[in-house]
């Protein structure tokens, strides 16, 4: 519609949906009917496979569900199952009970650094809990622990290697999420609520427990949920620490399953009860949240007030959100890159034992260079695609296309599915022709945007969501098509958010485990599943210098995202 | 008890910045127990005087009473939960996660109010405003009428010294806002609490109060009781505010109150004695005569009517305006009138008009910045102190 046409131009502004443009409709519906099967083959086909495989003889293919029975008839299964569903829940409860006053803290107080804790806890998320766990074992473990003598001499006879070792550990690794999503809800409080409460009588503790707090809750609880999702998905952590210490979890059974004689059933059964759990939970949470989310008032609001908090109690405080963010990203971290220079383990870090050689050799061991390689290569991949997904989803979602509102549910699956309950379901959906992927690099990929697609679709929604409608409709008003506005109007306005979530899909593949461990073949091995090889091979120099590079990576996207985005990732992506 | 309020000397700036906001060296009595309206356009600094009294904002200069108590001050701070005080929001505020019964209640219940007592106190306020058969619902599943009447009862539950509202009608359509209006002026004469409302709607001003503060650019134009403020306006500025924008004409006052603009033909025209004339121009000089809309009457042009007086000009352009037709007319030189005639009359575009008026309903003022600003703070009249003393006598 390039002719200055008045009457279609008003007939645009008032039913864009309905325009008469054949050729620009045709290549739109192609577009949509694309992006469902995309989802259909990454999302739902896997999904349904996992049930169909455990009930199912894996050589066949036809009904059985005979193994399926004996195995939930197994103790050891229900074993792991409660194992597995306590360190969840424990990691979770200590979580939100560190989260929750941080985010007070550092959106509502006057606390000194809270900017910068604030961005820290963001670090957090982003950095994969491999390398949490490995550095956690270089302080705690045993032998090599540069803290267990302390612990000894305080008379604690125990070693990272234990209940409150995997809790701790899967805390530090889940904990964030729950400060994003409840910042954000506290970001987003009309300050008149907080300030009529004030203005009606209620004191600093009132108005925190009888105002803020239950305007909050759906927002706590929906963190909670996703942190409890994380705790399941640390493969790292439950490989490093739980294993050695004997824990028996669903992940660490369903990987064991996979060892030779390879043993589908067990694996499949557990990985449905590893579903079933999750869902349950998210089924849980949600009608939590929608019980106690009230719709906002109309009203144009005020700003929430910042509430000064006396001297003493904003540094204690201070000291109290510092360690968090320094147990759970910044001392860890830090042990890893100062040892990935030691030459003999157990000597300090005294000068003449301190070298590159680690580096050096790293380079020389095989594996390496070719892993980084592919993880860069399935990460980037991964990313592009991601991207391009989300983008037509929540284009579509916005025009209300039809089916739109489902098939978005359906592609948000997978952030409630633990990865390597995912990867069994891609095993199961893509080991036979015509879709006979196993083994390669596509699988992998295919995997990373199933599992990350959710983020990748938060940060494109909400960058798509701060674009008013009146842009796209003026953009319309005047003549321009469909494809014209989205290339000329959104995609520039949207472009700061989709480099975001491209560079946050990216390092979350990048550094993916829990899906790859099952799903890497010779020549397929990727970063994170080296790093663990070496680590339980106990190739300490390499495996810190290693974690190095990765982190190093890992901090480089983290940087790359702050200077886009800043601290408002932390709305972006939890709302 | 109805308290008045005492502001002293009161400065709230923002920022260093000339023209960034707040209210500079205000010293104005709010009397007890009466309907007080601050009234200014948007960023005359009204908002940020109420959020001073609720102790949102600490002053940076000045001091603030509430009764006879110190609530705010270099040395002195009282945060808003320890004020008596309650307070109607604009977007009323209503807590989503509490129902009616439990909005209402909140204040009792931070007091320590026993339970049946609140109860009973509840109860009597919903009825008061109509709700007590939705006690039981979320704010969500009322009408946006009935979310205000739950803001009000919220607050009038505490039987406060002082009631702020802020601009508590603006979301509301217009036959709802005039019917609440009437119910928050019975309220207001049946509680007998002193009432403080933040309003730009000079209309809604008038129907409401008892006394009112005008405000702009952060500074008091006159404030005192709302006839004295219509019909006698201390400045420029204020005539304006409160009529429709109506004749404005730059001449010259002689010592005999006689104004005169200069005539066409050059010269100048003598166009009579005015009633109304600001104390500044005791001497004569450079005047203006300002006329409200409402006061304007068009007639074609050489009609004379008895104690009437008359203008000249050109008629610029016609519309209609609902009940009449508003008609923009060109005086000499730049100046346009809007006027206001009965939809019967037509009056088309370039015809000859003369605008009409009683002197009586006109004023004159100083030329330029003097009458347009507030004069100094010793030519205040002390209007409101004397209501303050009056009100404490009648309520002790």
């Amino acid at each position: 519609m390039n002719s200055p046409n008045l009457h279609g131009s008003s007939e645009n502004t008032a039913t864009r949906r309905s325009r008469k443009l054949p050729g620009t409709q045709i290549s739109r519906n192609l577009v949509w009917v694309l992006t469902i099967v995309a989802i259909g083959v990454l999302v739902a086909y896997p999904v349904a496979r996992i049930f169909w495989l455990a009930v199912s003889d894996p050589s066949t293919g036809v009904w059985d569900s005979a193994a399926f029975q004996a195995e939930l008839a197994s103790s050891a299964m229900w074993r792991a199952t409660w194992n597995t569903f306590i360190m969840a829940i424990a990691a979770t409860a200590l979580g939100t009970v560190v989260a929750v006053p941080m985010a007070w803290l550092c959106e509502r107080s006057d606390m000194p650094g809270r900017r910068v804790i604030t961005s820290l806890v963001f670090l957090t998320f982003m950095n994969p809990p491999l390398l949490l766990g490995l550095a956690y074992v270089m302080i705690f473990g045993p032998n090599i622990g540069l803290l267990t003598g302390w612990l000894q001499a305080l008379g604690i006879d125990s070693t990272i290697y234990s209940w409150w070792g995997l809790i701790f550990v899967t805390a530090c690794a889940s904990f964030a999420i729950i400060f994003m999503t409840t910042s954000s809800s506290l970001a987003g409080i009309d300050g008149d609520l907080e300030n009529a409460a004030r203005a009606h009588g209620a004191g600093a503790m009132s108005l925190i427990f009888r105002v803020t707090l239950p305007l909050v809750r759906p927002a706590i609880a929906s963190g909670a949920l996703l942190s409890f999702v994380l705790a399941l998905n640390a493969f790292g952590v439950q490989a490093l620490i739980a294993t050695p210490a004997r824990i028996s979890l669903l992940t660490t059974e369903i990987y064991s399953y996979f060892s030779y004689p390879v043993q589908f059933s067990a694996a499949s059964t557990q990985a449905v009860v590893l579903i079933v759990i999750s869902i349950a939970a998210a089924f849980g949470a949600n009608l939590y949240i929608a019980a106690k989310t009230y719709p906002t008032i109309a009203g144009k609001g005020a700003r929430a007030d910042i509430t000064q908090i006396p001297r003493w109690a904003r540094w204690a405080a201070f000291l109290a959100c510092s360690g968090a963010v320094g147990l759970s990203v910044v001392i860890p971290m830090s042990v890893v890159v100062a040892r990935s220079f030691v030459r003999v383990p157990g000597r300090g870090f005294g000068a003449d034992n301190l070298w590159l050689g680690n580096y050096s050799q790293l380079f020389k061991l095989g594996d390496v260079s070719g892993a980084l390689w592919n993880s860069l290569r399935y990460g980037l991949s991964a990313a592009a695609l991601m991207v391009l997904i989300a983008l037509a989803l929540t284009y579509f979602r916005r025009e209300r296309a039809p089916g739109s509102k489902f098939v978005f549910t359906i592609a948000e699956i997978p952030f409630v599915v633990p990865g390597i309950v995912l990867a069994i379901g891609f095993i199961a959906a893509f080991s036979r022709p015509p879709l006979a992927l196993y083994g390669t690099s596509t699988i992998l990929v295919l995997v990373y945007v199933s599992k990350f697609l959710p983020i990748a679709i938060r940060f494109t929604d909400n960058a798509l969501g701060q674009i008013g409608s009146e842009l796209e409709e003026a953009a319309y008003a005047h003549g321009a098509s469909a494809g014209r506005t989205f290339l000329r109007v959104l995609l520039p306005l949207m472009k700061r958010g989709l480099t975001t979530a491209a560079v946050l899909s990216f390092i979350f593949a990048f550094n993916e485990l829990s899906a790859s461990i099952l799903l890497i073949g010779t020549g397929t091995q990727v970063a994170s599943t080296v790093l663990l090889q070496y680590s339980q091979e106990g190739l300490i120099g390499n495996m810190n210098a290693f974690a190095a590079v990765l982190f190093g990576i890992t901090a480089i996207s983290y940087a790359i995202v702050i200077r886009l985005a800043g601290n408002s990732v932390m709305t972006a992506g939890t709302n | 008890m109805a308290a008045h309020v005492a502001i002293d000397g009161v400065t709230k700036r923002y920022s260093a910045a000339a023209d960034s906001g707040g209210v500079f060296d205000i010293n104005v009595v709010i009397p007890g127990g009466k309907f007080t309206t601050l009234l200014g356009e948007s960023g005359s600094g009204k908002t940020t005087l109420l959020r001073l009294l609720a102790g949102f904002l600490r002053p940076s200069e000045g001091t603030i009473f509430l009764g006879d108590i110190e609530i705010a001050s270099n040395k002195m701070f009282v945060p808003p939960q320890a004020r008596d005080l309650a307070m109607v929001f604009q977007s009323y505020a209503l807590w989503p996660h509490m129902t009616v019964f439990d909005n209402v209640a909140f204040g009792l219940r931070s007091q320590k109010t026993p339970k049946r007592e609140i109860l009973d106190r509840v109860e009597t306020t919903l009825s008061l405003v109509g709700l007590e058969e939705l006690q039981h619902r979320k704010p969500a599943q009322l009408s946006g009428g009935q979310q205000q009447r739950v803001a009000l009862a919220r607050s009038l539950v505490l039987e406060p010294g002082l009631l702020l509202l802020d601009e508590p009608l603006s979301n509301l359509d217009a036959d709802l806002r005039v019917q609440m209006r009437d119910q928050l002026k019975a309220l207001q004469v049946r509680t007998g609490i002193t009432f403080v409302y933040v309003t730009h709607d000079q209309e809604e001003a008038f129907a409401l109060s008892d006394h009112m503060i005008v405000l702009d650019q952060g500074r008091i134009l006159q404030q005192g009781p709302c006839e004295e403020i219509y019909s006698r306006p201390r400045s420029n500025k204020v005539a304006e505010f409160m009529g429709r924008r109506g004749l404005h004409l730059d001449g010259a006052l002689d010592s005999k109150s006689q104004f005169s603009i200069s005539a066409p033909s050059g010269g100048k025209q003598v166009l009579g004695t005015f009633p109304h004339v600001d104390n500044r121009l005791a001497n004569g000089g450079k005047a203006t005569l300002v006329v409200h809309s409402e006061s304007l009457r068009l007639e074609a042009p050489g009609a004379t009517s008895e104690c009437f007086l008359s203008v000249p000009g050109v008629v610029e352009s016609t519309s209609f305006a609902g009940r009449e037709n508003q008609v923009v007319v060109r005086t000499g030189g730049d100046h346009s009138t809007t006027a206001y005639a009965p939809i019967r009359e037509n009056w088309a575009p370039g015809e000859t008009v003369q605008m009409s008026f009683r002197p009586e309903s006109s004023w004159v003022f100083p030329t330029g910045r003097a009458g347009a600003g507030a004069s100094g703070p010793d030519s205040e009249p002390d209007l409101a102190t004397t209501d303050v003393a009056d009100s404490s006598r009648s309520s002790s």
